[in-house]
């Protein structure tokens, strides 16, 4: 990792020791750990009975029942499972914006999920677009001591999903962070997922520039991925049309989301403190 | 076009480029790095903006300023507009000599002159053009004109080919053309004798001082059986020159000579020639004007007349024969007779003989010793004249009714001459040999050869081979049809119904002029040549203007100030840049 962003690393981590990721209480699964799990378990909080059967182990024979009820009646406790973060996170080209504060945000944030995992007891997984989808190195560190997070890849996130797709955990609480600026139909690459996820959120982190158009005059807009460039004569009329073909796209992100369970929440790169209310009141952190 | 009151204002218009450099700066393509292009990629353009543009486009705001600032610039200026009721029609007299061909070209004041006249167009207007040529003559190049860019072909008859420039007598036609009411305008190469004071007169010269060397003066005349060349070389210039002589006949190079000649000194020069040398062809090297720097001599003309001598007195005989060999002009043959001298009464029988009646000597004679009156315009008295002359005559001789006194001693003539109306002359000599010294004076054979030259003189066809020109070339042809080859290979049909006419010439060179009919055709050949001193010399060409078209007061009321128009179309299109920023938001 570049040294620019490990102090973008340390500042998402200090924010994120306010917050605790919010879990799903009905769906999680996991490793053995410390929450409960929706499954039986060997947790102390009982859960049900059930008939005894061969193998059983003789410990949890409710003896009370027996002489009661003369049957052999085992007592079921609640798993106590580990729940698990899969960050993914788009290190895609347009999110190292040049001079927007994305690429700040974006490791900010990425902290920040991280951090208020941890406070929630989860582990974590950190993807990164490339080649396919790649883990960061140390991801299952705190922040601080994660590895590089390339930025700046040509590959798209649809690209990389479909180079080499991330292993998620299933059961897992899923956030994806990108800007969502690829073409095509969201719905087919949400469905991939949100498949076997408890819960997932996709932050669409934008910059400044991202959401207003430049300035009326002559613009040669550079894209930032494919190098490829535009001139433009850019006036009111053409700004309001960009304002337009943004709501549309949100809107699109917005449907699939919605088709899919998941939870969409777009949020500013230039005031980032701000835009964690915005990921509070969708429930997506909480304070800890 | 208008003229302006004050042109340095035209500096102020340094601010159209700098109002163009600050919008170009300004809104020239400013490099922006967007995440996607996804979301520029628009289906529905927008009308004025949005379109994929190669060049940065400029607002309609910077053209309106541009206007604005031009407007007011020109406003600046003061500038004036011709009223078109006060406009003139424009006389252009154009200098048709030679000296206008001076220099290289593009620098020759016929250039300068067509560019000044272009530029005095353009500058003014005018209700009509026309152009007079001024050359030996002046001559209208054409019908009047609306526009200037009418006068291209007329200008391609302005060929500068004359031996002088009458511009007075141009100027003359221009007023009269005029009625006073026209801008005239002299187009030359040298100044005015005076400057003009009086009249809408302009006149331009354009001419510069150059060194020139030409023949000013060029002849071959016989010489017995030889001809002799004489040319005479001129330096007319302000300064010391030098130059190359070559004559060649055909391609064989008779003489060549370098010639350096001090300010105004002449070289002349004489050559005997074999009488059957063709065309003699002088050079000079070349310098600033080419017209003069050659000549073509042709063998000159050797006419004989065909005499008949019908005097039985054997020394009067015996002197006729011999005055006639002295003149060189009589033929060896004497039939059919082109003259008759005689002593009978009758006149002599014959298509276009003439006769010359010496008249029997009487029993006495009388001798007269003057005063003796002549006319000096017949041709019989040329170089003729008779002090100390005692002439025998006949006393209480008169004048015989239709006959012209050539030569009278006192009222008794001498000599008359009488003109038959079919064109045949009749000449009467009373002169008794015996009683008079004429016949043993230089006089004798002088007054034969006139009489013999003027009788070559109505023979048919060319007096002379070599002309000057801007001088008549008389031609008496042989039938009423002629034809004339120019030097540019142009052939010009003419009619000649009366005896003689004057060839139409207007450029030096050979000409081939034919008459007659097919089975007796008269085919000779002259040649022209450009010899005049006054037009080679180029030391008086300058460089100047003179005379006005009116005084600055008429001028001025002739042209009306559109400063007004131009500050209210400022003010409407500052107005209409007020509307457009008011728009936009107030965002340029």
């Amino acid at each position: 990792m570049t040294t620019s962003y490990r102090p973008s690393l340390i500042a998402g981590e200090k924010l994120g020791l306010r917050y605790a990721l919010t879990l799903p209480q009905s769906t999680l699964a996991g490793q053995r750990g410390e929450q409960l799990g929706r499954r039986s378990g060997s947790s102390v909080d009982f859960q049900d009975y059930r008939d005894y059967q061969p193998g059983d182990d003789l410990r949890h024979i409710d003896w009370n029942a027996y002489a009661r009820t003369d049957q052999l009646t085992v007592k079921l406790f609640r798993e106590e499972v580990q729940p698990h973060l899969d960050l993914i996170l788009d290190t895609s080209g347009s999110m190292a914006l040049t001079g927007s504060p994305k690429a700040d945000a974006l490791h900010q944030l990425a902290a920040i999920f991280a951090t208020a995992a941890g406070n929630a007891r989860c582990s974590q997984t950190v993807w990164m677009t490339g080649e396919g989808f790649q883990r960061v190195a140390n991801d299952s560190q705190p922040p601080s001591a994660w590895g590089d997070i390339s930025l700046g890849n040509a590959t798209s996130f649809e690209q990389s999903h479909s180079l080499l797709p991330p292993r998620l955990r299933r059961q897992g609480i899923r956030v994806i962070i990108s800007d969502l600026f690829w073409p095509g139909n969201p719905l087919p690459t949400l469905r991939k997922l949100t498949e076997g996820a408890a819960s997932v959120y996709i932050v669409q982190l934008l910059a400044p520039g991202d959401l207003e158009p430049p300035q009326p005059g002559n613009v040669q807009l550079e894209d930032s991925e494919t190098g490829e460039t535009l001139s433009l004569y850019i006036d009111t009329t053409v700004q309001e049309q960009y304002r337009q073909t943004l709501r549309r796209l949100q809107q699109s992100w917005d449907d699939a989301a919605k088709q899919t369970g998941a939870k969409l929440v777009t949020i500013t790169a230039d005031n980032l403190e701000a835009s964690l209310r915005s990921l509070e009141g969708c429930n997506i952190i909480e304070p800890a | 076009m208008p003229a302006f009151t004050y042109p340095l204002a035209w500096i102020a218009a340094i601010t159209l480029p700098t109002l163009a450099a600050i919008y170009f700066l300004r809104h020239r393509f400013r490099r922006q790095q967007v995440s996607s292009l996804l979301l520029w990629q628009m289906h529905q353009e927008s009308r004025e903006g949005g379109r994929r543009v190669e060049k940065p486009k400029w607002p309609l705001v910077f053209f309106l300023e541009l206007i604005i600032l031009a407007l007011l610039v020109l406003a600046a200026t003061g500038p004036r507009w011709q009223v078109p009721q006060t406009t003139r029609p424009l006389i252009v007299v154009l200098d048709d000599s030679q000296s206008m061909l001076a220099g290289p070209v593009g620098e020759r004041p016929r250039d300068l002159a067509l560019e000044k006249l272009r530029e005095i167009a353009a500058s003014r207007s005018f209700r009509s053009f026309q152009l007079i040529a001024a050359g030996n003559t002046p001559r209208l190049l054409g019908d009047k004109a609306r526009h200037i860019k009418e006068l291209e072909t007329q200008f391609k008859k302005w060929t500068c080919q004359s031996p002088t420039a009458k511009l007075n007598g141009a100027l003359g036609l221009a007023r009269a053309i005029g009625h006073q009411n026209a801008d005239l305008l002299v187009l030359s190469d040298e100044a005015p004798a005076r400057p003009p004071t009086l009249g809408r007169l302009r006149w331009v010269s354009l001419g510069q001082p150059r060194i020139n060397f030409a023949f000013i003066n060029a002849a071959r005349t016989v010489h017995g059986t030889e001809d002799r060349v004489m040319l005479e070389i001129a330096n007319p210039s302000a300064s010391i020159g030098t130059n190359t002589l070559l004559l060649t006949a055909g391609t064989n190079v008779l003489h060549r000579q370098t010639l350096t000649l001090q300010t105004n000194k002449t070289h002349r020069f004489t050559l005997p020639l074999p009488g059957k040398t063709p065309d003699l062809k002088a050079t000079l090297g070349p310098d600033a004007l080419a017209g003069d720097n050659q000549v073509h001599l042709l063998p000159p003309h050797r006419p004989q007349v065909r005499v008949r001598i019908s005097i039985e007195n054997e020394e009067l005989n015996q002197l006729v024969t011999e005055s006639l060999a002295a003149t060189g002009l009589r033929a060896p043959k004497n039939n059919p007779p082109e003259l008759v001298i005689h002593q009978s009464d009758s006149v002599p029988a014959g298509k276009d003989v003439w006769g010359l009646r010496w008249l029997p000597a009487p029993e006495k004679p009388e001798r007269y010793t003057g005063p003796f009156v002549m006319d000096a315009n017949h041709p019989l008295t040329r170089g003729l004249s008779l002090p100390g002359i005692v002439w025998g005559g006949h006393p209480g001789a008169t004048n015989t009714p239709s006959y012209r006194p050539v030569i009278t001693a006192g009222n008794i003539p001498l000599l008359t001459h009488h003109p038959e109306p079919d064109g045949r002359q009749q000449v009467t000599l009373r002169y008794v040999p015996g009683h008079s010294t004429l016949h043993t004076t230089q006089h004798w054979p002088a007054l034969f050869w006139n009489l013999l030259d003027w009788r070559t003189q109505s023979q048919p066809g060319l007096h002379k081979t070599n002309h000057r020109l801007g001088t008549d070339v008389p031609y008496r042809p042989a039938s009423e049809h002629i034809t004339l080859n120019t030097p540019g290979g142009k052939k010009i049909k003419l009619e000649a119904p009366g005896e003689e006419i004057r060839l139409p010439i207007s450029v030096p060179g050979i000409y081939k002029v034919s008459s007659g009919s097919n089975t007796n055709q008269l085919n000779e050949t002259f040649a022209v040549n450009f010899m005049a001193g006054n037009e080679s010399n180029l030391s008086r060409a300058t460089t100047g203007q003179w005379g006005k078209w009116g005084t600055e007061n008429e001028i001025r009321m002739e042209y009306a100030s559109i400063l007004p128009y131009l500050v209210l179309l400022a003010l409407a299109v500052m107005v209409w840049h007020l509307y457009c920023i008011a728009r936009q938001g107030g965002r340029v």
